[in-house]
């Protein structure tokens, strides 16, 4: 079951498509302009870049993905250095 | 805490990332074409590679500084994904990286596993083999890259004469190989994703792109970002994410799909809307034989009508749930000509009791209507591991096939691979070895009664976990004190549980690599890092064992002039010892063993391009020709005049291995038959098994991937929500699933991600802790030998309620 945890991501961009109804998109990028967690670059028609970086990136994703502007979130870069936390086994060596 | 200033250029770099994805999804072009590794200003060196999961075949750019991956980010260049990954493939990096990564070789004593050197393990296997070479089987999987499964193929058929080796592609996509080589006559999709750009309908067939194949599936949502009309049908069990985006939704009993394509091949001849030209020219009728099999028998157009003559629109309704008019409403899409269609399917269609019927029944829908031999009118089914296409289905690592499309039962093909092999003549054992389910029952029965494995060794893959109905096809061997299980792992499984040798293997970056994905793309990548500890590649460990072997005198071992099988030699002629790890990398021995399985590639027309223009590319579809401007080309659709060199002038389309020998492709008629285990008065409920968009399979890598991992933490049962309020269940409360081969407990989850229909439920087997394939039931299709996940009758219950299953009697 999905549990709201942090992601830990220590960097990571995405694209945002928006819908093609100009007026809504172009609300859409104020509204994630105006969250601080995110860097907006300049959208490329309807494809929107986005930076979010040193916090908890799931539940921004989430966020994006809700948006009624929103049609789909894709993921392009991810720092992988990032805390590590894993399962033990006797079989380590 | 990342040093500053290179958080800063990591954070300009993933902004460039994003803002050329948004450039590449708007204008389908991106300004840099280079595809060299490059050493970037902070120390960071860049270089493709595929990612490490699907069949999908994403490139990723890995990012890697002091011998260790760094970043990820999506490759712009690569036409698969143009610059985008899924949640998994941009943490693809961390799978290196867990705490427990295996490091040393480990034999098991007095019940515990102890450390032992490279040389002693090596020995251990060699004995093993030596003993009983008939009684030796490898257990591979499409996450073998080509070179690896190349070289265990090799070994087994060429050098030891037993065919006992086959891969986890089995469970996965058998029936895709048995549908495309009884329709085309040789397996692997005509088409390629271009398809999914070119449709006007998308159906997805027990399909769930959205979670499984991301990145594709974005392809055909960013066509509506662009305002282009694309219409999406989701034919499925259970609604899922990608429901959510799709115009209709077809719910369909389970196994009913066979119904289902019958109704729009019945409403396509009873309306004479099949296309007439299209199926003249280019189809001939097939009906199966008595007893199941792969080329079955002619049939005519007559035949087939009368075959159809029951699946009305009604009578699929009352099979299938799915209602009369929708039923219509797709034999009308299909009677269009002014539209494209393309099919999508992948483990709904393939883990299926008549999932080769289902195939050929997807491929016969499409040919019947002409939605066939166009970009965009396809019937294309998706592979699930990255290199199931390339290795285990090109490679032919499955227990009848050789390389390039052959068959072992075939004198003619073994005569080729022992030429190039420079074998001598009947080296090849012409009886194909056991399947996936029979060399796992082999080997789970004691030897005095009659189980004829008693070593297999395990790459790549952790059948301790996905094989189907565990107690039986695994748990089986714990008491059985004369099989021996090695397993050639990278983290410890529920394979290596049982393992009574552990061999720690490189994975992904750290070795060369060359794999196939679902569109016939073949995609190379150089080892990057080193492994951990004493890990060493697969390939390595299967030459140093067949080198072994040569040394204690196992005539297999020596090809017909008396050199080593895998013998390599240096520029002066003279011998590079590859089976030393210390001289593994002296030179590309993966470039050795790709040149050499190439020259077995023509025969079907599946020509690989050689190893030094893969490194150009990010990855190249055959059959790649190299024509007149000297230049290597490749065949994004394959049997279609305007794209596939091989096709001759003025056939359009040409079905050039035809099994009907006049370049036509099959027609099947195949019935709607029940499941062989359904819901009754005692296990009232469907049980559906799959995956989830966090973990890749078993859940080895990317549950050691913290994000991954606390993204998605552990397994649960998708639960209808008025099945759960009638027992009880509410969200997070455990329940009880029971099935005739044992049962579990799992957190109830309702209204999640996927919405089972009542009397059916859903759990994602990637957890080790909660392993639902202790419940499944593995009864397998008779042609394909792929068995079925997605159905079987369990009952539901709250735990701490008694258990509604009456005790067996005695």
């Amino acid at each position: 079951m999905s549990q709201k945890r942090p992601w830990h991501t220590a960097l990571s961009s995405l694209v945002v498509s928006l819908t093609t109804d100009e007026t809504l998109a172009a609300n859409t990028i104020l509204e994630i302009s105006a969250n601080e967690c995110i860097t907006v670059e300049k959208a490329a028609n309807n494809f929107l870049p986005v930076v979010i970086e040193a916090v908890d990136a799931r539940p921004i994703h989430q966020w994006l993905e809700s948006l009624p502007g929103v049609h789909y979130v894709d993921v392009v870069f991810c720092s992988t250095e990032i805390p590590q936390e894993e399962p033990t086994s006797p079989l380590t060596s | 805490m990342m040093h500053i200033d290179r958080r800063h250029f990591l954070k300009s770099t993933a902004l460039a990332a994003a803002v050329a994805a948004a450039q590449q999804k708007a204008f389908g072009k991106y300004e840099n074409t280079e595809l060299e590794p490059t050493l970037a200003n902070d120390g960071v060196t860049w270089d493709k590679a595929p990612c490490r999961f699907c069949g999908t075949g994403c490139h990723v750019r890995v990012g890697v500084k002091d011998n260790k991956v760094v970043a990820i980010q999506g490759e712009q260049l690569a036409e698969v994904n143009k610059g985008l990954l899924c949640v998994k493939g941009y943490h693809v990096g961390g799978i290196l990286y867990g705490k427990d990564r295996l490091r040393e070789p480990m034999l098991r004593k007095n019940g515990q596993l102890e450390k032992i050197t490279w040389d002693e393990a090596i020995e251990v296997i060699a004995k093993r083999i030596y003993d009983k070479p008939e009684q030796f089987a490898i257990y591979g999987s499409g996450q073998w890259t080509i070179p690896e499964g190349y070289a265990a193929q090799k070994f087994i058929k060429g050098g030891l004469s037993n065919n006992h080796i086959d891969p986890n592609a089995r469970l996965c996509m058998a029936s895709a190989v048995t549908g495309y080589l009884s329709t085309a006559g040789v397996d692997e999709p005509a088409g390629c994703y271009t398809d999914l750009d070119e449709c006007d309908v998308l159906i997805m067939w027990g399909n769930n792109p959205a979670e499984m194949h991301p990145v594709l599936f974005s392809r055909v949502i960013d066509r509506r970002s662009k305002g282009q009309q694309v219409k999406l049908i989701d034919i499925g069990t259970r609604r899922t994410r990608t429901t959510e985006y799709s115009d209709e939704y077809l719910e369909f009993q389970p196994q009913s799909d066979l119904a289902i394509a019958n109704g729009i091949a019945h409403l396509l001849v009873k309306n004479g809307t099949y296309d007439k030209e299209f199926v003249a020219r280019f189809c001939n009728f097939r009906k199966d034989t008595d007893e199941p099999s792969l080329f079955g028998q002619a049939s005519t157009f007559e035949e087939y009508a009368a075959l159809l003559e029951e699946y009305t629109p009604e009578r699929v309704e009352e099979i299938s749930g799915v209602p009369a008019q929708k039923i219509r409403m797709l034999g009308d899409l299909f009677a269009r000509h002014d539209i494209r269609i393309t099919s999508l399917w992948c483990m709904g269609v393939n883990q299926h009791t008549r999932g080769t019927n289902m195939n050929r029944l997807l491929h016969g829908i499409h040919l019947l209507s002409g939605h066939f031999g166009k970009p965009g009118d396809a019937p294309t089914s998706l592979t699930g591991q990255p290199s199931a296409c390339g290795t285990a289905r090109e490679v032919g690592t499955l227990a009848h096939a050789l390389p390039g499309g052959r068959i072992v039962a075939n004198p003619e093909h073994r005569a080729d691979c022992e030429k190039v092999w420079n074998l001598p003549d009947g080296r090849i054992n012409a009886k194909p070895g056991y399947h996936t389910i029979k060399m796992w029952e082999q080997f789970c029965t004691a030897t005095e009664k009659g189980g004829d494995i008693n070593t297999v060794w395990v790459q790549v893959t952790n059948p301790g976990h996905t094989l189907p109905n565990l107690k039986k096809n695994f748990t089986g061997k714990k008491n059985l004190k004369d099989k021996f299980l090695i397993v050639s792992e990278v983290y410890p499984t529920a394979t290596t549980e049982l393992a009574d040798l552990v061999l720690p293997a490189a994975m992904w970056v750290e070795k060369n690599g060359v794999v196939g994905n679902s569109e016939r793309r073949t995609q190379q990548w150089f080892k990057m890092v080193d492994p951990p500890g004493n890990a060493r590649d697969d390939a390595w460990m299967t030459i140093a064992v067949a080198h072994k072997l040569f040394e204690m005198g196992h005539p297999g071992m020596k090809d017909k002039d008396g050199e080593f099988i895998f013998n390599v030699v240096d520029a002066s002629g003279a011998t590079i010892p590859i089976w030393e790890w210390a001289h593994y990398y002296d030179v590309n021995t993966d470039e050795q063993l790709f040149e050499e399985y190439r020259l077995l590639s023509f025969k079907k027309h599946k020509d690989l391009a050689p190893y030094q223009e893969l490194v150009k590319a990010c990855g190249l579809r055959w059959p790649v020709v190299k024509k007149a401007d000297g230049q290597w080309h490749e065949t994004p659709f394959r049997f279609m005049e305007f794209s596939d060199s091989y096709v001759e002038k003025g056939k359009e389309l040409q079905f050039y291995h035809s099994v009907t020998k006049d370049d036509k492709a099959l027609i099947w008629f195949a019935p709607y038959e029940p499941a062989t285990e359904a819901p009754d008065d005692t296990f009232p409920t469907w049980l559906c098994t799959g995956r989830v968009l966090e973990h890749w399979h078993s859940g080895t890598m990317t549950r050691r991937v913290p994000q991954l991992r606390n993204a998605m933490p552990h397994a649960y049962v998708e639960m209808n929500p008025e099945d759960a309020r009638g027992k009880g269940l509410s969200n997070g409360d455990i329940a009880v699933i029971e099935t005739r081969r044992g049962k579990i407990e799992l957190p109830v989850w309702i209204d999640g991600r996927g919405h089972p229909p009542s009397g059916s439920i859903f759990v994602p087997f990637f957890d080790e802790n909660l392993m639902i394939n202790n419940l499944t039931l593995g009864d397998i299709d008779p042609i394909s030998k792929q068995p079925d996940y997605k159905k079987c009758a369990a009952v539901v219950y709250k735990k701490g309620t008694p258990s509604p299953v009456a005790p067996p009697k005695g």
